[in-house]
């Protein structure tokens, strides 16, 4: 009886896993299968789909604006949203708590509405639709994560090293550029990558702000939604795979710093 | 950091305060003011796509009156909490089997459900147009075996294939925040309950519920925020039958070009979306904390 409870619960348990990776390897599979139309039985393997992304201009042209943007969103992101931390963990009172609660509000709010409410900003000041837009646009909901991480890691950290740094004669900007950001590195790292995926991959919003360029999500939405083509199938799959190195990688780079970390704290 | 508790540095409490003056002035200029002309446009009106600057509630009106928009409305609310509930009910129990059953792998069965957050939510749902189409994975399959000899079409196209499509993208969200609340909850906890006599659903309704029900429920408003608002899904696998509310809204900026009745529509989504969440907030606070 309690063998086969576990067994139950283990079934279960995969299962959850079976659900959530199967249509994504589907796609794979799709992307490897030379034909055009996306049907069992497979008809044979080919990449010629991987081989036509380089033919198509547009795709590529999507990439590097995708890319263009996500950079930017991070670089201003990564300065405001850890600036806003540093400036809400020092103060007191009631004001911070307000204000934080206030700058959170994109990150919440369904897409089309924020989409939608900025949108009708741009259009009411005179901004046409295009890369600032876009730019600023995403902004509003990667500057909440980045302050949300960073804020998160500075309550973590013993107030001593800092009063420490001052008692010593430091003024406020050598106390954070020498003691506190070294502490913080790794949760800003962490940000900025979340950050330039949840850039890259942005639809929503970017939907209501992009003018006649496209981002390369953009581009996978007006393929994918009347024609198949077997390319964006190829196109997905490469983002993915990308998606899983750089997670991968990300995390390595965390918890290799943490550790580092943690034996520097040992050694002081 | 507690600079400013240094007693007698009114200087520093001032500098403080001006430090916050950015987040003030990013505060007005790209939350507030948005938020705001968004509900001064729903006021306005738009005839034949001229925007005519009266101050009206009949935007309003024509959204709640409007049959079309009233059955869109309500389908939408049912499929987004549907499926919301169904993926705290999968992520909840697989967050608690992670947090119980395993140790070595733990750290790697977390990060698999995470990562497909990672993966763009335009590639997971569009994964399904793959997998439920007429001659997607599913029928091409059965059809191949003999199993059918039509393809089943209520797969995709309809509310069911929103349904299933939004839990699918909604469990690593639930799955996240019931794990940091579960992950949290200390053994002895429920040693103590074991011992004290408790079966393990008593000690589930009397201890570990009332403790994590909290990570289960933001995860719940996570799913629904995604859902509610969202027009991607519906327009990648929902066609005609599963058209939602999200889909309405970018049909009066795009086609309609009705901006004005757009901009009612998201501030009813909105103020609807946080009546919900306020009632899930308030049944589901936590007995007591763990730190």
């Amino acid at each position: 009886m309690r063998r086969l409870k576990g067994f139950f619960s283990w079934t279960a348990f995969s299962g959850v896993y079976v659900f959530l990776y199967a249509p994504l390897l589907i796609i794979a599979i799709f992307s490897l299968n030379d034909s055009l139309v996306q049907s069992m039985p497979l008809s044979g393997f080919t990449t010629k789909w991987y081989a036509a992304i380089a033919q198509d201009g547009l795709l590529r042209n999507s990439i590097t604006y995708g890319l263009t943007i996500a950079l930017l969103v991070v670089f201003f992101s990564s300065i405001i949203g850890t600036y806003f931390a540093v400036a809400i963990n020092s103060a007191t009172g009631r004001a911070p708590q307000i204000l934080l609660a206030t700058v959170v509000i994109p990150a919440i709010v369904p897409g089309v509405v924020l989409g939608l409410s900025l949108a009708i900003t741009f259009r009411i000041i005179g901004f046409n639709p295009g890369l600032l837009n876009i730019v600023i646009g995403h902004l509003t909901f990667t500057v909440p994560v980045v302050t949300l991480v960073v804020l998160n890691r500075l309550r973590t950290l013993d107030p001593s090293f800092t009063q420490a740094s001052m008692d010593l004669g430091a003024n406020r900007w050598r106390t954070f550029w020498y003691v506190t950001f070294p502490l913080i590195r790794t949760a800003i790292l962490a940000a900025a990558l979340l950050t330039a995926t949840l850039s890259f991959d942005e639809v929503v919003v970017t939907f209501f702000l992009a003018g006649t360029d496209q981002t390369l999500p953009l581009y996978i939405w007006s393929q994918t939604r009347f024609g198949f083509t077997p390319s964006i199938n190829a196109i997905v799959t490469l983002i993915g795979l990308i998606s899983i190195v750089l997670i991968v990688f990300a995390t390595r780079t965390i918890e290799r710093n943490v550790q580092s970390n943690k034996s520097s704290d040992k050694k002081l | 950091m507690a600079n400013s508790a240094i007693p007698g540095s009114k200087r520093v409490s001032l500098l403080s305060r001006l430090s916050l003056a950015p987040l003030l002035i990013w505060s007005v200029i790209l939350v507030l003011t948005p938020n705001a002309l968004m509900i001064v446009y729903s006021l306005w009106q738009s005839e034949d796509g001229v925007l005519k600057q009266v101050v009206s509630i009949d935007n309003y009106i024509e959204a709640l009156t409007n049959p079309v928009t009233i059955s869109v409305l309500t389908r939408t609310l049912f499929v987004a909490i549907g499926a919301s509930i169904l993926a705290t009910l999968i992520a909840y129990p697989t967050a608690w089997f992670v947090v119980r059953r395993l140790s070595k792998r733990r750290l790697l069965a977390v990060l698999l459900v995470i990562v497909p957050l990672w993966i763009s939510f335009l590639i997971r749902v569009y994964s399904w147009k793959l997998v439920l189409g007429e001659r997607g994975f599913i029928n091409s399959t059965l059809l191949s075996l003999g199993l059918i000899d039509e393809p089943l079409t209520f797969m995709l196209y309809s509310s069911f294939a929103v349904f299933l499509t939004l839990t699918y993208v909604a469990i690593p969200f639930c799955f996240v925040a019931s794990y940091s609340a579960l992950e949290r909850l200390p053994n002895s906890l429920l040693e103590a309950s074991a011992d004290s006599g408790a079966t393990p659903i008593q000690t589930f309704r009397t201890v570990i519920w009332p403790l994590t029900r909290q990570g289960a429920a933001i995860g719940f408003s996570l799913a629904l925020l995604l859902s509610c608002g969202d027009y991607l899904t519906p327009a990648m696998v929902g066609g005609l039958n599963g058209t939602m509310f999200g889909s309405l809204m970018i049909t009066q900026f795009g086609l309609t070009n009705d901006w004005p009745l757009g901009a009612a529509m998201a501030v009813i989504l909105l103020l609807i979306t946080a009546m919900f969440l306020a009632v899930v907030a308030r049944i589901t606070r936590t007995e007591g904390t763990l730190d």
